[in-house]
């Protein structure tokens, strides 16, 4: 990086005035998304690690890892004898010390514990108790036991994670599951959240399954509830993490969208250059959600930035496709 | 401050903290020293609270025992020679 106050040109710096590439965007979100989960851990707001907003998203979460070990290190000995002695105990009974030691140790010992043993007690526990403890579950703990239980359970704990607006904790519990049971959690949910609970998911190559099985009206819901809150950078981001089917799903979506919300999203693609990522999806949508995608006013722009994209990679039937659709 | 007992550097506290390599840490070098003191004493005081957590809600669950087991349940949970117990090993609590 040159020092500040040095002079740039063109070939060593990019202009300071043009818009951040999309790349950029999505490191900065993954980034704001590794801080929340940080801050959470170590029960601060995320604006008390704001010196942490310039680092790698990776760092970050290699830190955010090593916080979480070093936490269930220090009782693991203890916790892991509590586990031995509740695997032993009724279950009820069972539940019932697990209730009488609360939900962040509940969450300890559910992660010491042998899954099999964990899903049984899960199951005599109170529904407010359990969401209390998944608080507290570590991503470990997390998929240790959360696969094995009935997913009307998880269903019941997602909603009400989502219902307190615990979207980060829901980010972890989606990354856990199967995409049905995901999908069952946030059927209903508010668009935004649902957009919220895609950013701060754990592993996002659970995103493209929840794409693939998201019904089409909530896709289309999410997209124009990102042009009304203009958070479609937020979108676009997202976008990178799908697989080209999904991204196909999502252009298809967009197309069904009124003009102002295409050309929305169309604008903050072309300012993102996010062309190279919208690319992938073109094979999935058909010419005529492709002829609409391209109208005016903000299609003939796109259509510049998707034919340019294709030949930089020597994608000549995409090229002659697009010439064979565009206006 | 004591004569002659250098205190290591922020980020040196944060992995002993921790219990990793220097090394793993390597990304955090840049950051300025005093932001560093900020998140070892939030590591700090994110362990000392776990540890306050963790030994109260064993008491807790230790009343909730039957009478006759009690004593065999606590030498179990809270053996004599474990330092936790008595909050001395716990670094964070110290500060």
């Amino acid at each position: 990086m040159p020092e500040p106050g040095a002079p740039a040109t063109p070939a060593d710096r990019p202009d300071p005035a043009a818009p951040p590439a999309l790349g950029d965007v999505a490191a900065r979100l993954a980034t704001r998304a590794e801080l929340a989960k940080l801050a959470h851990e170590l029960d601060l707001a995320p604006d008390e690690l704001a010196f942490l907003a310039d680092e790698p998203a990776e760092a970050l979460r290699a830190l955010r890892t090593d916080v979480a070990t070093s936490l269930a290190a220090r009782h693991e000995a203890r916790l892991r004898r509590v586990a031995g002695l509740a695997g032993v105990l009724p279950p009820g009974l069972a539940a019932r010390a697990a209730q009488q030691a609360g939900p962040v140790v509940g969450a300890r010992v559910a992660s010491a514990l042998d899954p099999d043993d964990a899903v049984r007690l899960a199951g005599r526990l109170p529904l407010d108790f359990l969401a209390e403890l998944t608080l507290s579950l570590d991503t470990a703990g997390v998929q240790r036991v959360v696969p094995g239980l009935d997913p009307a359970l998880v269903t019941a704990v997602g909603r009400r994670l989502l219902d307190e607006g615990e979207h980060l904790v829901l980010g972890r519990l989606v990354s856990a599951v199967p995409p049905e049971a995901a999908l069952a959690v946030v059927e209903h949910a508010d668009p935004a959240a649902l957009l919220q609970v895609a950013l701060l998911v754990d592993d996002r190559s659970v995103l493209p399954g929840l794409v693939r099985e998201l019904p089409v009206d909530a896709l289309r819901t999410v997209l124009a509830a990102c042009h009304d809150h203009g958070t479609e950078t937020d979108a676009l981001t997202l976008l990178t993490a799908l697989d080209a089917p999904g991204r196909g799903r999502v252009l298809t979506c967009l197309a069904s969208l009124p003009v102002e919300h295409r050309a929305g999203f169309l604008t903050v693609a072309a300012e993102l250059g996010a062309w190279s990522e919208v690319l992938p999806g073109l094979p999935h949508v058909d010419d005529a959600t492709l002829r609409t995608l391209l109208e005016p006013p903000a299609g003939p722009a796109a259509l510049a930035g998707v034919s340019a994209a294709a030949r930089a990679v020597g994608d000549t039937a995409t090229v002659a496709r697009l010439d064979a659709v565009g206006p | 401050m004591t004569q002659g007992v250098p205190v290591p550097p922020p980020l040196v506290r944060v992995a002993e903290r921790l219990d990793v390599p220097l090394t793993e840490l390597a990304a955090l070098e840049r950051c300025d020293p005093a932001d560093l003191e900020a998140l070892d004493t939030a590591i700090a005081m994110a362990q000392h609270a776990e540890d306050l957590e963790v030994r109260r809600s064993m008491r807790d669950a230790v009343r909730f025992v039957p009478a006759p087991l009690r004593r065999r349940v606590a030498a179990a949970l809270f053996p004599a020679d474990e330092p936790a117990e008595t909050g001395a090993g716990t670094r964070a609590g110290a500060e």
